[in-house]
């Protein structure tokens, strides 16, 4: 026993902290769900009674099927845009590739709902461009709805394919095509035969990414989506609704949110199974030059997809700028709207860095430990922790937070109401990211190092000390920017769970938009991106490990 | 018995690794474990530096049971195939990293470090770090490393296998004289049968798990117990005992009946394609050997000598590998040629299970 503990009693440690993180952070909540979805909404009587409404009710059932084809749609959309970006950049020579692919990053990282807002107010019902067109005659089609959902969502998404499209392209060996040619493919034919397919994985992982995330988002289609309702924005609505607050429903909405998402995964999992290649990569395939009009045509296509995606940003940051009153803009810039800011809300910046930087400490700390444990110590426990850590990957922010509320605002632990329940929602929301990471950075590092530290008398924690964290900095650093980004714009949770004195930025700046106050919503907005921004520069010119956005 | 290793055996999911091995080393001994791929050796060796648990057996090292020491406390020095150098540390650091888990004042530290250094030929290099380093480079720092802490076994896990050729022959000689210094008792891995033979005071060759052999290299190579050792290390040509009776010619009849009242169709007859002889010609057969005919389909020139392909019977090709001395004496493709081999040279072995055939006591 005795040796037991010192062979391995720290590493179990954490295999069992892990399982209590998961067991009370997430499968309780879900439970809560769980059993709160089986309350009829009539009777109160525990059975089956919500799912058959759901499924009966064309309101609800409405929701489910407005989800799918927005996310689809964004899917296919991110596709669009990703996909021949990633080839003109990888296979072509594209003057300022970094750029694009730094701006691309960066449109990536920004809140989604920022994008719905931005595209209110180029193309809402008092857009600038609607204006503009109006007075010369002509009306555009209104942005609220599926098409302005779906718009955001490609525009947000697509750089998930582009850069793991990219990924995949570089590791095609040079060879591989070459041989293609030299048995007699024409370029076309040997593209269509040999690059596609060893690229189709890639594209693919990218795509699901767009979809999971599509499915979850909750600010775009609340802010642009007018009527048309998804099921995370159902869900909400059924949870806060002060008129038609039904819990229950919005639990089985919710827990059918979850099921679509597993079910997603399930069948990607199934797919890309039968679909995994891999092959020795000696020698890259370099880009080459492009003459004439073709050139000029990928030039055209690879920067205006990367405008079309930077173009919110911009919008924000010059409406920030723009002068108020009260909701409407006026004539001339100042700095009013950020005056207005700092006088109104500096508790809400307070409360971002604050409450983001805490649960960071906690991301990377337990994050390293347990993807450590899932990746170098092997056991069956360990297997089932790791598969278990990826339960919050389909757990929709709004989902999240409904479960949390439910779990924690009742005796033995009551969270809600605290700052700490909005901390424990970024926490294991961004867990199996940083998890993901440290494991990916792990697999990169050879085992044998971390035993021969051990045989060379180091006690295994302090092999891991000396030998595993000095070589995974720079990936944790990575990561922990990334972490740190996700946190500091979370909305779909952190909306359901704050108080008056635990608002953060994107809820105050969620909140403007809704009440109309773009321009103190802009303001804030700046600040948000502008920390982004310096966050991604700093790591950027600074960090020695690539940026990873999975 | 300065190590001693008893009724091991370790299961993974759905593999025996290893199936009951009995080993047992002397103290200063270089003791090399030797199989193909998947046989287990390196198993065996993580076992003994801790990072695998056996399920059944037992270790004892100095007399000391070791199943129970967790590794960090074994005082078992490793070498690794890929050098495992720690690629953040200098190689000074890397070297003097066991010494100060073992809490060793620091000029004592820088001393020890100075000398091991010194023994592996890389004095000079303690401030460079492992990325401007050759492969050979890291693989003495490996070293250095497990050397420095005196350690009370050696465990070396095929450490030449990432280093070219020329490089590998230099290396297992300077690994050879160090630990002969030093006297550090040594466990080997290899694959590489030329390089156990060379090294090794004694050899366990494994198979699927098994031990098959243990013996010292000259055991090995001439005295195989059973087909795998006797093709695993070294070539081996290997003909039906129906078919060896067949083809072979003998003067006096001599190979109509197999020895030890053997039956034909229940071997194998093997023989090392360096002891058979081109016989030349006018000078008179040997009663000691068994002769065959045959006609030469490839003829490769090896430096040393030449091997010939002698196509046999229909569907028999043998080997024989004949030192050359004059490019004249080299027989062309396509020539009749007739080779012999000396019966004691030749080895018979069990169709079915592939044992060792051998002289019975009493007959």
């Amino acid at each position: 026993m005795k040796n037991w503990l010192r062979r391995d009693g720290f590493w179990n440690l954490i295999t069992l902290i892990g399982f209590l993180i998961i067991f009370f952070l997430v499968l309780y909540p879900l439970f809560n769900i769980l059993m709160q979805s089986f309350i009829s909404l009539e009777t109160e009587k525990f059975g089956l009674g919500n799912y058959i409404t759901f499924f009966t009710t064309p309101y609800y059932l409405k929701s489910l099927l407005n989800s799918l084809v927005v996310s689809l749609g964004g899917t296919l959309g991110a596709i669009i845009l990703g996909v021949p970006l990633a080839f003109f950049t990888s296979r072509y020579k594209i003057l300022g590739t970094p750029l694009l692919n730094s701006l691309a990053t960066l449109a990536l990282l920004t809140p989604p709902f920022l994008g719905a807002y931005a595209w209110i107010v180029m193309l809402g019902r008092n857009g600038f461009i609607t204006t503009a067109f109006a007075k010369i005659g002509i009306t555009l089609p209104p942005i609220y709805g599926a098409f302005g959902i779906i718009l955001v969502y490609a525009l947000q998404y697509y750089p998930f394919v582009f850069l793991l499209t990219v990924n995949g392209l570089q590791t095609i060996d040079r060879s591989l095509e070459e041989a293609a040619s030299n048995m007699g493919a024409t370029p076309l034919k040997r593209f269509f035969k040999v690059t596609i397919p060893l690229v189709t994985p890639s594209v693919t992982s990218g795509a699901l990414l767009a979809f999971m995330l599509s499915l979850a988002n909750f600010g775009t289609p609340q802010i642009i989506g007018g009527r048309y309702r998804v099921l995370p924005t159902m869900a909400y609505n059924m949870y806060t609704s002060e008129i038609a607050k039904r819990p229950a429903m919005a639990s089985t909405i919710s827990i059918i949110l979850v099921l679509v998402a597993a079910v997603t995964i399930f069948l990607q999992k199934f797919v890309s199974k039968r679909r995994k290649f891999t092959s020795v990569l000696l020698y890259r395939t370099q880009p080459i030059r492009l003459k004439g009009a073709s050139n000029f045509f990928a030039h055209c296509i690879s920067y205006l997809i990367v405008f079309l995606s930077t173009l919110p940003m911009g919008v924000v940051v010059l409406f920030a700028f723009k002068n108020t009153k009260g909701p409407v803009f006026v004539e001339g810039y100042g700095l009013g709207n950020f005056r207005q800011v700092s006088r109104e809300v500096p508790q809400a910046i307070i409360n971002s860095f604050w409450f983001s930087i805490v649960a960071l400490l906690f991301i990377v700390v337990v994050g390293t430990l347990l993807g450590f444990i899932v990746t170098r110590k092997q056991n069956i426990a360990n297997k089932i922790l790791d598969a278990l850590l990826m339960t919050p990957y389909i757990v929709p922010g709004t989902v999240m937070g409904i479960g949390l509320i439910i779990a924690f605002n009742k005796p033995p632990v009551i969270l809600y109401g605290t700052w700490m329940i909005i901390i424990v929602a970024y926490f294991i929301r961004r867990l199996p990211y940083s998890v993901r990471s440290a494991s990916s950075i792990l697999q990169q590092i050879d085992p044998d190092l971390e035993d021969a530290g051990i045989s060379l008398g180091a006690p295994p924690a302090r092999a891991f000390r000396k030998i595993a964290i000095p070589l995974m900095i720079p990936g944790i650093i990575s990561g922990a920017v990334m972490s740190w980004i996700t946190s500091i714009n979370e909305l779909s949770a952190s909306i359901l769970l704050y108080v008056g004195n635990t608002t953060t930025m994107p809820i105050r700046i969620y909140a403007w938009v809704l009440g109309g106050y773009f321009g103190p919503a802009a303001a804030l907005a700046t600040i948000l991106l502008a920390t982004t921004g310096v966050a991604l520069f700093l790591l950027n010119t600074f960090g020695r490990g690539k940026i990873d956005i999975v | 018995m300065y190590v001693e290793i008893d009724n091991l055996s370790k299961e993974f999911p759905g593999v025996k690794a290893l199936q009951d091995v009995n080993l047992t080393i002397k103290e200063g001994e270089f003791f090399t474990l030797l199989g193909p791929s998947g046989c287990g050796k390196t198993t065996l060796l993580r076992i003994i530096a801790g990072f695998y648990r056996q399920n059944n057996g037992h270790i004892k090292v100095a007399g000391e049971l070791i199943d129970h020491v967790p590794p960090h406390l074994r005082d078992i020095g490793m070498v690794f195939q890929n050098y495992a150098v720690f690629p953040h540390m200098t190689v000074e650091k890397n070297v003097a990293f066991g010494l100060e888990n073992r809490k060793i004042p620091k000029h004592a530290i820088n001393e020890r470090v100075g000398e091991v250094l010194e023994m592996v030929q890389m004095s000079g290099y303690e401030k460079r770090t492992p990325d401007k380093l050759s492969g050979g480079q890291q693989q003495r720092v490996g070293l250095a490393r497990a050397l420095v802490i005196a350690p009370r076994l050696l465990l070396m896990d095929e450490p030449l296998s990432n280093l070219d050729a020329k490089l590998r022959l230099n290396m297992r000689e300077e690994i050879l004289d160090i630990q002969r210094r030093l006297g550090t008792t040594a466990i080997y891995v290899t694959h590489d049968q030329e390089e156990a033979l060379v090294i090794s005071d004694r050899i366990a060759v494994m198979d699927l798990g098994v031990v098959q052999q243990v013996g010292t290299p000259w055991e090995i190579y001439r005295d195989p117990v059973n087909e795998f050792v006797s093709s695993f290390v070294g070539s081996m040509n290997k003909l039906g005992g129906e078919e060896a009776l067949r083809s072979s010619k003998s003067v006096k009849e001599l190979s109509s009946t197999l020895p030890w009242g053997i039956k034909a169709e229940e071997c194998k007859v093997c023989f090392r394609p360096t002891d058979a002889e081109i016989w030349a010609g006018g000078e008179q057969k040997r009663e000691d050997s068994v002769y065959f005919v045959g006609k030469v389909s490839k003829a490769l020139f090896v430096g040393s000598g030449v091997i010939y392909r002698i196509q046999v019977g229909d569907d028999l090709i043998l080997t024989v590998h004949s030192e050359v001395a004059d490019p004249e004496e080299i027989i062309e493709e396509g020539g009749v040629v007739e080779f012999y081999v000396e019966k004691k040279r030749l080895l018979f072995f069990d169709k079915a299970t592939g044992v060792r055939l051998r002289q019975t006591k009493g007959v």
